[in-house]
């Protein structure tokens, strides 16, 4: 009975001890496989397959039926082929994770270049703020900024202190400002517009132009300075010339506070008045004009040859007029 | 002698494609570059199937040219093989050559052709296991932690995978296919 009994309790340690031995063997492949071994089991399992044949034919039945099941675990996933790398595009789209790591880059370097750009643009139109924009051309015009001149185009956005050229009588540029003001500037003529810190100005060099200008912001006017004047404008639908010895300013509607360069004299015109601003000192009346039907039509209300005749007139009167006063001072020795 | 044509010399070779392929396997544990270097093998093999001797048999002449590559493969690659252990690979390679016969050979080739029909008999869980294991690479501590299991009944689960698998085949190859023993296979809800 006693006998029996070992036996068994033999057979039974027998088999504990293979299947231990089986799983330790089992464990020690399995790291094999994964790279894992250490230098102490890569020892251990060397020794066992150059002088152990039954874990020799255990590693290589083990090696085998692992190799079947990558196999068919590679032909679930829909990556093992008979030839060739791994095909990632065989995968899910769900799982295929070449696109959406690449997706994701692009996407964000695209936000980031958006971002820039819109930053960049902001700056950009922060420091070249729009004052105007050249709402029609026709002819000959020309913007110059700094050292730059091209040639005009309709849309052309107009920015602080760029100048406005027409040239030849058949040209002429109609520009918006940003308050909706409308001028019309017909050629030969030169102007600028500037704006800084909200003060609007502009600059008529040569030439003429006529406006209707928006009700300007309380404390915030819009100013006309000619080489003789400057004018303050509230509001006001104008005309207003220049030469280089005198300015006539006609106002058709609203009040302008008009001032000589010369020595600050100031005056006020009103609508259907207007005033002429020479080099001399007797050159400020304000006087009243007649607005006849020949002055009106086409766009800007005034045009044609007769109102610009008159207009030229007067200016002509003005420079004979101070034509001869300065010959009058050289004959009298300067005195 | 009777010399063989090229025509069967490439016939009987690429009958032995999948036990090839497990053979790089054991030796450079990368599945693609087995496939890579199996398929390098027979780019050689195809220009140079006239040195082929029939006193050997063809696919011990292909698994002699399958070793060399491999051997390219790991050394183009600026790995040190197992570690810097070159013993352990040669007793690798001999164990594999010595234990696995022709007629082994021949058999796997067609175990290989029944495990896929019993593969496709396991439950979503357990083919999840199974390629997330052996194909992705990933430990049974990582399986666990990802399916919030412990990692004995990951490691049960693939001993059943396997145990299970393997009886399918039995099966087939005795010609009586039918299904797993134990059904579809799912994994458990605790420890097992």
């Amino acid at each position: 009975m006693l006998y029996f009994f070992l036996c068994v309790l033999g057979a039974l340690c027998g088999e504990s001890f293979n299947f231990l031995w089986s799983v330790m063997n089992e464990e020690l492949f399995e790291k094999y496989y994964f790279g894992t071994l250490d230098q102490a089991e890569s020892d251990r399992l060397k020794n066992l397959l150059e002088y152990n044949t039954a874990v020799r034919s255990e590693f290589a039945l083990y090696s085998m039926e692992r190799a079947m099941f990558v196999r068919s675990a590679g032909k679930l996933a829909g990556l093992s082929g008979t030839f060739g790398k791994q095909d990632i595009f065989a995968q899910p789209v769900s799982e295929n994770r070449w696109t959406g790591n690449v997706a994701r880059k692009l996407a964000a370097i695209a936000a980031t270049l958006l971002v820039i750009g819109g930053i960049s643009v902001a700056l950009y139109y922060q420091r070249y703020p729009t004052v105007a924009r050249l709402d029609s051309v026709t002819g000959d015009v020309y913007v110059t900024y700094e050292t730059n001149t091209l040639k005009a185009e309709v849309g052309q956005r107009l920015i602080s202190r760029m100048q406005i050229e027409v040239r030849g009588n058949q040209s002429q540029a109609i520009i918006f400002l940003k308050d909706k003001s409308r001028i019309r500037f017909p050629g030969d003529g030169k102007m600028a517009i500037t704006e800084l810190a909200g003060r609007k100005e502009l600059h008529l060099l040569a030439g003429m132009f006529e406006a209707d200008f928006q009700k300007q912001p309380a404390g915030k006017p819009l100013w006309i300075i000619t080489p003789q004047s400057r004018s303050e404008v509230l509001g006001t639908s104008l005309q207003i010339r220049t030469t280089p010895t005198a300015t006539r300013l006609e106002v058709v509607e609203g009040h302008v506070r008009i001032m000589r360069g010369l020595d600050g004299r100031s005056s006020d015109v009103m609508t259907r008045y207007a005033v002429s601003v020479g080099k001399r000192e007797d050159n400020m009346a304000v006087e009243r004009f007649f607005w006849a039907d020949r002055f009106s039509g086409g766009e800007g209300g005034v045009c044609g040859t007769m109102r610009t005749s008159l207009f030229d007139e007067e200016l002509r009167r003005l420079d004979e007029q101070h034509k001869r006063a300065e010959m009058r001072f050289k004959d009298s020795g300067g005195r | 002698m009777n010399r063989l044509s090229q025509t069967e010399v490439m016939k009987q070779a690429f009958q032995y494609e999948s036990a090839l392929v497990s053979y790089a396997y054991s030796l450079c544990r990368d599945w693609s570059a087995a496939e890579d270097i199996v398929h390098e093998a027979y780019l050689v093999l195809m220009e140079k199937w006239e040195s082929y001797s029939p006193e050997y048999s063809v696919y011990t002449w292909v698994r002699k040219m399958v070793y060399f590559k491999t051997l390219e493969y790991l050394r183009t690659r600026s790995r040190a093989i197992f570690s810097g252990d070159n013993d352990l690979f040669e007793s690798v390679r001999v164990a594999m050559e010595m234990e696995v016969s022709e007629e082994a050979v021949n058999r796997y080739v067609m175990q290989m052709k029944h495990l896929d029909k019993c593969v496709e008999q396991l439950g979503s869980g357990a083919k999840d296991v199974l390629v997330s294991y052996y194909w992705k690479n990933q430990s049974c501590s990582d399986i666990a932690a990802r399916l919030k299991r412990s990692v004995n009944s990951v490691w049960l689960s693939l001993s059943r995978i396997r145990k299970s698998l393997k009886e399918c085949v039995e099966r087939y190859m005795k010609n009586q296919p039918g299904e797993i023993a134990f059904g579809t296979i799912s994994l458990g809800s605790g420890d097992e």
